[in-house]
């Protein structure tokens, strides 16, 4: 029976809020009785919604409906919506009670975006008072508003719980970051060059898995790019004094054909075996081994 | 001839006689005019009537809260609605008139 309330009233959608509520207003209170009365289906005594709406808007002296064009998307959604609370608000008294609250919430959560807008510090009391105010003289004089002015009402208070929802609790919960709250919108340039976490990187360095520095790698972005772009701090590699081991020989492509050659000799070197070696290593060897 | 286009006709002055008898809400009505007689009149129509007399000033109205269900809607008629009442009738009734003498005439028995 709700549902049958509901469809005439969308039915009846495109007419002014005030219309669809005299129209149906003590409807379900009717269709109740006739229920009771009758002992059948609303439906097999009266049709569907939509034939009785449109036979109450004829006999009403009402025009026919208005078919799709005039509603668009976003306008259809914020009157089902509007029409939704005005059926919650019809069940539940209580409701109607607490729109007072409501008005006053929503000022609060204006004067705070506004504030955080402008630049200043979103939480002043001033402020809030002042929003708050604004807010229920609206929400009183909006009592008698109809047709576009209550749609555009309507799509307010959704913005205010849209943005409620998305901006002022994360805000509120997290002071970390850019924050409105902090009433300094700050917009820093990006820093030129390479950067993590805003601030620069002068130069990095590339290990393989077994912790070996990887000499002239290259290093590409999601994009595709190498970095840097401009190829000047970052590709050479400064072993660290010492933390990081000393670079190893290339790689064993070149290493076993002629001991002869530096690179041979420096790997050797590097095994710890029996070339000459620096003394440094030698007493680090013989330190650790007695 | 179908009847529901009749009572199209006379709704208004239909509704009008019963809430001038007493005041109503919309079912209690569509029931009174059923009970005297005119069985074709559509829920949505008599509904529709209401709301267009009540628009043009003819009806009071006003609602009954209650308990337990839902509030309901009574109308009642006010001065103008009387007005309006008595000269439709009276136009109604001239015309019942002539239309009765017609089929008379005719020979047409009820």
């Amino acid at each position: 029976m709700r549902g049958y309330v509901a469809r005439v009233r969308v039915a009846l959608g495109d007419l002014p809020a005030d219309d669809v509520d005299e129209l149906t207003q003590g409807m379900e209170a009717d269709l109740a009785e006739l229920v009771a009365e009758s002992g059948g289906r609303v439906r097999d005594r009266l049709g569907t919604p939509e034939a009785y709406a449109a036979e109450l808007r004829s006999a009403a002296g009402l025009p026919p409906r208005v078919v799709a064009s005039a509603s668009t998307g976003i306008g259809d959604l914020v009157r089902r919506l509007r029409d939704r609370w005005d059926d919650r608000v019809r069940r539940w008294a209580w409701l109607a009670d607490l729109v007072p609250v409501w008005w006053v919430f929503r000022g609060i959560i204006g004067a705070w975006a506004v504030a955080g807008l402008l630049g200043r510090d979103p939480h002043s009391w001033l402020m809030w008072f002042a929003g708050a105010a604004i807010s229920f003289w609206l929400g009183r004089a909006g009592r008698a508003w109809t047709g576009p002015r209550r749609r555009l009402a309507t799509t307010l208070n959704v913005v205010t719980v849209l943005v409620t929802l998305l901006v002022v609790v994360p805000s509120e919960l997290t002071h970390s970051g850019p924050d409105w709250s902090s009433g300094e919108v700050v917009y820093s340039p990006p820093t030129p060059g390479l950067a993590y976490d805003g601030f620069p990187v002068t130069g990095y360095f590339v290990y393989d898995a077994q912790g070996r520095p990887v000499p002239n790698a290259r290093v590409f972005d999601q994009d595709g790019h190498p970095l840097p772009p401009q190829g000047a701090n970052t590709n050479v590699y400064i072993p660290p004094a010492t933390i990081a081991p000393l670079p190893d020989a290339p790689g064993p492509a070149e290493a076993p054909s002629s001991s002869a050659t530096p690179s041979a000799m420096a790997s050797v070197g590097g095994s710890g075996a029996t070339t000459p070696v620096p003394s440094a290593t030698t007493q680090a060897a013989t330190t650790k081994a007695s | 001839m179908d009847s529901t286009q009749l009572v199209k006709g006379v709704l208004d002055l239909a509704v009008l006689a019963v809430v001038a008898e007493e005041d109503g809400y919309g079912y209690d009505i569509v029931r009174r005019l059923r009970a005297a007689g005119l069985a074709d009149v559509g829920d949505a129509s008599v509904y529709g009537t209401l709301r267009r007399l009540y628009s043009a000033g003819a009806l009071t109205s006003y609602v009954v809260a209650s308990e337990e269900g839902p509030h309901r809607k009574y109308y009642g008629i006010n001065r103008q609605g009387r007005a309006m009442l008595d000269l439709q009738g009276k136009t109604w009734k001239a015309f019942a008139q002539a239309m009765g003498g017609l089929l008379d005439t005719a020979g047409v028995t009820p």
